[in-house]
């Protein structure tokens, strides 16, 4: 059921995201071709200009964007009237959450692809590109890959997924707790900060104690799997937090 | 004949309000139950704690033996009270929706049903109307063969000629193998469709017996024994 | 068929009449298959449980037989269903009576009554 669950997310996300991604695409491509007149006159200069921030505007919309639309469809599909078809489905409430949280971690990946390729096109259609040829850029990853050694690149991979993941999961857990706690909403957000910041100060001491000068000069030693390891517990408290107030609810609106 | 919903002593309390104090409560296959009562009685509470929606603060619930899970949501077809279809989808694509998670969706009857009540395959819900939403939530609901169906206000805020209609469509659907639980306060327009009613006051059972037996040992309806029951 | 109830009787019983009505006055003659219990129900918005009850009060009257996979059919002893177009008659008749009775109307004023309308009715 996982999967058709995720199906259907990308469904009624894609609707708004992949739109949203397209104009920027478009305005990539557009961009691109204008970037050749950069200096034709100063009336098409200034023009230029505009186009280009406009693309650079749609960039910074489609990262917003999608991490709205993902948020807010969180929101009204499982919290919001959605909730009574979407929680009498014959599915779990792990299915339902893993099924938005995997969703969610593949839109960010698929955004920062097609933001990637917008850029890439604006190089290649503005002719700025003409003296790379492929291979070069496979060089040039290559390259930068060997500069450390593999478990550096799966801390970096984990860290990054980690990242995603508790900042999408602190979302999802403030939706639905302060729900739960709908009648007393603004005493729940004041609380939410509270813990948030003691957590945070709890993170610190405890490097302290580990020993901070270890973290910045061993990547392949102990202490900044540490790091990593408090990552993941707080995913873990997020999830299970946000788990169980979908699941034991004392009501539902 | 076997049970389909058995409810002991089950119990939902809210911080503030107890919405169910002990509701004793059996139900078997192959019947049209009326929940029966006045607002905050407990009736959607009731429905609620079937589907998995909410759980027990006390005894319990089984459906077909077994508690609310996904398993038991595989057999029941619960209609709320609102509308809970996304309002981007089409009726087609809700349809494909039901068909994707619920094997005992019956596509062919769903398309029958939405062609007699003139709705449009292709048009998105959030251009239908109130009423129209809401029959095809109501279809879709019917179009699956389950073993208990769950409807909450099913009649509540639509024209005469609909309720029949809807009544007709429970009466279509209806089978040995499954059991229909209609909460209403429209009594007088259900009556004849029920096998047996339920009154529900404040949280309990307050009598849960068939219409027949209703008409003849009290000498009226269901509808008139609730007017009376439930007086201020 | 006007398929309205009352709501002091178990609607069984007044499906019970109304079917005992219509093999009667011949809408369902002598050993005509009777609709399906699903369709009964569906045409008169009942629950098929009670049609079901219903069927089988007419069956213990001897009115209908089921033949099992067949359906069920109205008898054809003729002179069982006159005998119940008269048990209804003498039924209706005592209740008219009884009106009459409550309006003040005495016999030979009920009676007088009738033979004034049958005049009418005949012309």
């Amino acid at each position: 059921m996982l999967g058709k669950l995720m199906k259907h997310e990308f469904r009624a996300t894609g609707r708004v995201a992949l739109p949203l991604c397209g104009v920027m695409l478009a305005l990539s491509v557009v961009a691109g071709m204008a970037l050749r007149f950069w200096n034709a006159s100063e009336a098409v200069s200034r023009a230029v200009g505009w186009i280009g921030t406009l693309y650079g505007g749609s960039v910074f919309a489609v990262a917003v964007g999608v991490f709205a639309v993902l948020m807010q469809h969180y929101k009204r599909n499982l919290l919001g009237d959605e909730g009574y078809l979407m929680r009498t489905l014959p599915v779990s409430v792990h299915e339902l959450l893993l099924s938005k949280l995997f969703a969610a971690l593949c839109w960010y990946v698929a955004a920062a692809v097609l933001i990637a390729l917008s850029a890439f096109l604006v190089g290649a259609l503005s002719g700025e590109l003409r003296d790379v040829r492929p291979g070069d850029l496979w060089d040039a990853l290559r390259r930068l890959f060997s500069y450390r050694d593999a478990s550096y690149w799966v801390f970096v991979l984990l860290g990054v997924v980690g990242a995603l993941s508790v900042t999408t999961l602190l979302f999802y857990a403030d939706f639905t707790l302060s729900q739960t706690f709908r009648k007393h909403r603004f005493l729940y957000h004041v609380m939410a900060v509270v813990i948030f910041i003691a957590l945070l100060r709890l993170t610190g001491s405890l490097n302290a104690l580990a020993g901070r000068a270890a973290v910045h000069t061993d990547i392949g030693g102990g202490v900044p799997w540490l790091g990593l390891a408090e990552l993941y517990v707080s995913n873990a408290v997020l999830y299970v937090l946000t788990w169980a107030a979908l699941k034991f609810r004392p009501n539902i609106e | 004949m076997s049970t389909i919903l058995e409810c002991r002593a089950l119990k939902k309390r809210y911080i503030t309000k107890e919405a169910l104090g002990g509701v004793d409560l059996t139900l078997e296959t192959g019947r049209i139950v009326g929940l029966l009562g006045p607002n905050g009685s407990g009736k959607t509470t009731l429905i609620k704690l079937a589907c998995g929606l909410l759980t027990p603060t006390g005894g319990e619930i089984l459906i077909d033996g077994r508690k609310p899970s996904p398993e038991t949501n595989a057999v029941v077809s619960y209609l709320p009270e609102r509308i809970a279809l996304p309002l981007w989808m089409t009726a087609e694509q809700a349809m494909d929706f039901y068909g994707d998670f619920y094997a005992d969706f019956r596509r062919d009857a769903a398309e029958d049903m939405i062609d007699r009540l003139k709705l449009e395959q292709t048009q998105t819900i959030r251009t239908m109307s109130k009423g129209m939403r809401e029959k095809l939530q109501l279809i879709l609901t019917m179009a699956r063969a389950a073993k208990l169906y769950l409807l909450d206000e099913p009649i509540g805020g639509v024209d005469p000629a609909t309720r029949d209609y809807i009544l007709k469509t429970i009466l279509t659907n209806y089978s040995e193998d499954a059991t229909v639980l209609i909460s209403t306060h429209l009594i007088a327009d259900v009556e004849a469709v029920l096998d047996e009613a339920v009154f529900l006051r404040e949280g309990s059972v307050m009598l849960h017996e068939s219409v027949d037996a209703i008409r003849e040992t009290r000498g009226k309806s269901v509808d008139e024994l609730f007017r009376e029951v439930f007086a201020y | 068929m006007d398929w309205t109830f009352r709501a002091d009787a178990p609607i069984y019983t007044q499906l019970c009449e109304h079917l005992t009505l219509a093999i009667v006055s011949g809408a369902f003659p002598p050993g005509a298959r009777l609709p399906a219990v699903r369709e009964l129900a569906l045409d008169a918005g009942v629950n098929p449980n009670t049609v079901q009850r219903a069927l089988s009060e007419l069956e213990r009257q001897g009115l209908v037989y089921s033949q099992r996979t067949a359906g069920r059919f109205v008898t054809e002893d003729a002179e069982h269903i006159a005998r119940a177009r008269e048990r209804l008659a003498e039924e209706r008749a005592r209740v008219f009576l009884d009106a009459m009775a409550r309006l003040g109307l005495d016999r030979i004023q009920t009676v007088a009554l009738l033979e004034q309308l049958r005049g009418d009715v005949e012309a």
